[in-house]
């Protein structure tokens, strides 16, 4: 997608979109999954701006967009660009967003599970219930279909990337690992 | 490219201040190597950046986005990735943060102090028994001149580096795992790169004091003994952790001061790894041994943790 595109989703997502113009968009993008990935990710950005708890049914709203314009193309487009709540992304670029939607992931979300020491964000007390089901069953991280083995392994690294010699000269590589591997799916 | 200058016993002997008996065109590229290293060290350590990157792995590319920065306190560093389900790493001075597609985020608390190699610099001189240090001629990457270094492994028990490293600000544009070869394994290469400000030398000063060389540590005493280990792998580091269901896990790094695997033993066998799994180069083995079970994980080949796994045994008189 280009810059422009993006800017023009965030316009969509906030009803400043004009009919046709919002067409246009959905017809040249509503089958590319950065696309599909982009709006999933600018509605996580409104419910953080709106000081919402996660909602994991975000997290296939791409999806949801994706069917319904194999099968109600023109209708539900507007209704799209109507309904969707103002999240006031205007003012932020294309390329931006998607900036602020790391930073948001990054800053916003980790300070929730700090703990005193090495941990899981599966003690109590921690807020998980918001978080837990998002992608887990079309996970299948270090090629187990146990995804508490997975996270417990993942923990596993992350103390062992942490504790490894070098690591800060390696950079972020090892940590690629972790953020950038994606199970098939 | 050019052809690779290979360095070698020569490095260490130069980096010793010994006189290596080689042609002057050789030293300086052992010299170069060096300094290549040490302004990467050192740009890694001062500069604020951010971009965005492809990681490349089992022939699929995902995009991350990562902001670098750094101030008296320590490197900060957020890596995001943009496409598929939400991933995050967040590493701040004291403290590692991820969040996981599967909806379990993990924040660990940084060995800074404990562990005696916890050190941001590689040592080429530490490294010439296990590696070989090549400049690899230029190249370019996100539209700028680099520079190619490559550790490359010496056996097939460890993964090596090859840093593409810019000519202004020596910073690795494009970092490759890579084996025994010099084939690639994972590959993380920025497609654009803003540099926020120049050269901060009081933030790189105040890490150098941060980041000691360190020696080896000796082990600690504990009721696990590692036998049979890769070679070149001693033992840097003992901790303790808490597993997910609470229980306590004891945690053993092992390095060769560049490549690393830490062995994870739990008191709990029922709920463990049995074998051998993997995701990208990361690689994990799996046993259980006198009702504990044993994990081992770390960025380096099958064979390593394998190796490492089935080489743990009980100290025999030790109190259980």
């Amino acid at each position: 997608m280009s810059d422009q595109q993006f800017e023009k989703l965030s316009a969509l997502m906030d009803g400043e979109l004009s009919d046709r113009l919002a067409g246009n968009l959905l017809d040249q993008s509503g089958q590319d999954p950065e696309f599909r990935s982009a709006w999933e990710r600018y509605h996580l950005i409104g419910q953080a701006m709106r000081g919402e708890a996660f909602n994991p049914a975000a997290r296939q709203v791409s999806e949801s967009v994706g069917e319904t314009l194999l099968t109600e193309p023109i209708p539900i487009r507007r209704r799209a660009s109507r309904n969707t709540p103002h999240a006031r992304l205007a003012p932020f670029g294309g390329a931006a967003l998607a900036a602020a939607a790391a930073f948001l992931a990054v800053f916003a979300v980790p300070n929730l599970f700090q703990g005193p020491e090495t941990e899981p964000a599966t003690s109590p007390g921690q807020p998980l219930t918001t978080w837990t089901p998002v992608g887990a069953a079309a996970e299948r991280r270090w090629d187990l279909d146990r995804p508490d083995l997975a996270s417990k392994l993942d923990l596993f690294l992350v103390s062992h990337q942490e504790a490894a010699p070098a690591t800060g000269v390696k950079g972020i590589l090892p940590y690629a690992t972790l953020v950038g591997y994606e199970a098939a799916r | 490219m050019k052809p690779p200058v290979s360095l070698g016993a020569a490095t260490l002997a130069a980096l010793l201040g010994l006189g290596t008996g080689l042609a002057p065109a050789e030293e300086g590229a052992e010299g170069r190597a060096s300094g290549m290293l040490e302004n990467m060290n050192r740009a890694l350590r001062s500069l604020d950046y951010e971009g965005t990157l492809v990681h490349l792995f089992d022939n699929r590319m995902e995009t991350l986005h990562l902001v670098h920065r750094v101030d008296a306190g320590g490197v900060q560093e957020r890596l995001v990735s943009l496409s598929g389900p939400v991933r995050a790493v967040t590493r701040e001075r004291d403290r590692v943060t991820c969040v996981m597609p599967d909806g379990h985020p993990i924040s660990v608390k940084s060995h800074a102090g404990r562990n005696l190699l916890r050190s941001d610099r590689i040592d080429p001189a530490v490294l010439t028994d296990r590696y070989q240090i090549q400049i690899e001629g230029a190249a370019r990457v996100a539209g700028r001149d680099t520079d190619v270094l490559a550790i490359r492994p010496r056996d097939a028990l460890r993964y090596g580096y090859r840093f593409h490293l810019d000519r202004d600000t020596s910073l690795p544009l494009k970092s490759d795992l890579i084996d025994q070869a010099g084939e690639p394994i994972e590959q993380l290469m920025f497609t654009s790169l803003i540099l926020h400000e120049d050269v901060d030398e009081a933030a790189a000063q105040a890490q150098a004091q941060q980041a000691p060389s360190g020696n080896l540590g000796s082990e600690v005493s504990t009721r696990w003994r590692f036998e049979a280990r890769p070679p070149g792998f001693e033992q840097v580091m003992y901790d303790r952790i808490r597993a997910p269901n609470g229980a306590e896990v004891e945690h053993f790094v092992f390095s060769d001061r560049l490549s690393a695997y830490s062995i994870y033993i739990e008191p709990d066998a029922s709920e463990g790894l049995d074998g051998t799994t993997r995701i990208g180069a990361v690689h994990a083995a799996g046993r259980q041994i006198d009702g504990h079970q044993v994990t081992v994980v770390g960025e380096v080949p099958a064979a390593a943790v394998e190796a490492a796994a089935a080489g743990v045994r009980p100290s025999v008189g030790e109190p259980r």
